[in-house]
């Protein structure tokens, strides 16, 4: 669901969506702490806060359910291709 | 920050009334006996100290007083959210975290502490985790969802990934400096 949000909102070049509950104080199977890498021309001239702002946004359902933890990495594609 | 519920502080420490004895068995007072027989000068001192806490009402902390003082009420919103307002102007730089500096709760509030330390300034940490009212009003302050969240020189950051990011690209460091040109 999470995947599919970000997908529709910007149309990423790249796209992964990481369940890192399993590192942390947190029962088997919670869906609680995630990592978002994404690449999307739609971060260009955004400042970082910015494009964390606009994931938080997009994914503003899970984050006030059981979501409370969000790892992003925010790229355009120009700065992916160079890291 | 107040760490111990006010429940427990009540409950278990302060007995019902200041005048009634505590029970004790017969080998208890024989000990008890032994003890003031063996120890005067320390007896005296114990049971003086004892008396004076008992016999006033002097509160154990400037909390317990303000909340034994004032009627018990919500905080509200608003009153958070000065709250708030007050720590980040106070503080040139100003960590909400879950824990704090010394015990940090969570990997990312570790990090972030981590990051700040390598800089060589003073800053101040609110642990979320003690102050409920502060974890969610903190969320809706700065409309950002997670904590750690980190304020620098009244301006807000972001969270640990942006702290590390800024950290690695140098413009933490930058911010900084400038904050701390200007403490």
């Amino acid at each position: 669901a999470i995947e599919n949000k970000l997908s529709e909102a910007f149309t990423p070049e790249v796209l992964e969506v990481i369940n890192e509950s399993s590192g942390h104080n947190v029962p088997r199977g919670s869906e609680t702490h995630f990592k978002v890498v994404i690449v999307s021309p739609s971060f260009e001239g955004t400042p970082l806060l910015g494009r964390h702002r606009m994931v938080h946004t997009v994914l503003e359902e899970e984050l006030a359910g059981g979501v409370h933890a969000l790892s992003i990495v925010a790229k355009t594609p120009a700065q992916w291709a160079r890291a | 920050v107040e760490s111990t519920s006010l429940g427990s502080v009540f409950e278990t420490e302060i007995p019902k009334s200041p005048y009634e004895p505590p029970t004790m068995s017969p080998f208890m007072l024989c000990g008890l006996i032994l003890i003031m027989a063996l120890y005067p000068s320390t007896t005296l001192a114990f049971t003086m100290t004892s008396t004076l806490a008992f016999t006033t009402t002097q509160p154990r902390s400037s909390l317990l007083q303000r909340r034994m003082s004032e009627p018990f009420e919500q905080e509200t919103p608003e009153k958070t959210k000065t709250r708030i307002d007050e720590m980040i102007k106070a503080n040139p730089v100003m960590l909400f975290m879950k824990g704090n500096k010394m015990f940090p709760q969570c990997g990312f509030s570790n990090t972030a502490v981590q990051i700040l330390s390598t800089y060589n300034i003073d800053f101040e940490t609110c642990d979320v985790l003690a102050d409920e009212a502060i974890r969610s009003g903190i969320k809706d302050y700065s409309s950002w969802p997670t904590i750690p969240q980190l304020y620098v020189a009244g301006e807000f950051i972001g969270g640990c990934d942006i702290m590390i990011e800024e950290y690695q690209n140098g413009n933490l460091g930058e911010t900084i400096e400038k904050a701390k040109a200007d403490m």
